[in-house]
């Protein structure tokens, strides 16, 4: 799988599928992104690629702890790193070439932060819906 | 609705406000906007370009013009995605509901739909009760 900005200045390939899939409705992720919930993908470092564009690249921290990489020229949110999860990238699903599965929502595809949705707009799925970060709470 | 509603970006570096509730909302699922936002789906309102105004941080935005006349605005220090001014319509000003403060309703509830639906995620489900059109 293949992906990258709407510019094109950044791109990036996975050689994993994602281990796990998740829409986030915190107000971070919602003002950090301009939607009501990005959805993100997790997988291991090593399936993770960054093909072109580390230079065009700003780094925003969210947190001590999050780092989040958009792109200087479209403002596309691309990537992002944890430091208590090294051994993982997150990206942005949306950023995926052609609309592309990330893989592993069967098992993981869930709504965090369920209790900072906008509360306007109803996904209408039956996925699992969580507080926080639900039983997968990292170490912060 | 008559009160003001208050916006920003993540990092508070630009903040707005518009005055008149929206004239439009729709969740748009075209591959562009999912791309500039990095998300299944990008979620819009519109409201006269008056009534939308930049109260702090102005020049801290950055313009990406996506397509000839379609200029987009996002903040250089965290990368939210704010507005979307239109050649072609210069009374208008799309912004971003998300990004409203305490996730209040950006009004135009009667106009609230999916469009580009023909170019959605393939496994995204989405709100059934909503009208759906294939493109604009």
């Amino acid at each position: 799988m293949a992906g990258g900005c709407l510019c094109g200045a950044v791109r990036f390939e996975l050689t994993a599928p994602a281990h796990d899939v998740y829409h986030c409705h915190c107000s971070i992720c919602r003002k950090l992104q301009g939607a009501l919930y990005p959805t993100y993908g997790v997988v291991a470092r090593t399936g993770f690629r960054l093909m072109k564009g580390a230079d065009n690249l700003t780094t925003y921290d969210s947190s001590d702890v999050v780092h989040r990489h958009f792109c200087k020229t479209c403002g596309s949110h691309v990537f992002e790193d944890t430091d208590y999860q090294p051994e993982n990238v997150w990206f942005s699903v949306g950023t995926l070439d052609d609309g592309a599965d990330p893989g592993g929502r069967a098992t993981t595809e869930r709504h965090i932060f369920w209790e900072s949705r906008t509360g306007w707009y109803e996904p209408g799925d039956d996925l699992p819906k969580v507080i926080e970060f639900g039983e997968s709470k990292p170490t912060t | 609705m008559s009160d003001v509603m208050k916006g920003s970006c993540m990092c508070g570096k630009v903040h707005f406000e518009v005055r008149e509730p929206a004239t439009d909302l729709y969740h748009c699922h075209c591959a562009m906007c999912r791309k500039m936002h990095g998300t299944a789906f990008a979620t819009y309102a519109v409201a006269p370009r008056d009534s939308m105004v930049f109260t702090q941080g102005a020049d801290n935005l950055a313009r990406f013009d996506s397509s000839p006349g379609v200029s987009r605005f996002f903040c250089k220090t965290c990368g939210c995605q704010m507005t979307i001014d239109v050649a072609a319509q210069p009374d208008d000003r799309w912004f971003m509901p998300g990004i409203l403060d305490g996730a209040v309703h950006p009004g135009a509830a009667d106009r609230e739909r999916h469009i580009f639906v023909g170019s959605k995620l393939p496994w995204l489900h989405l709100d059934e009760k909503l009208p759906q059109s294939e493109e604009a």
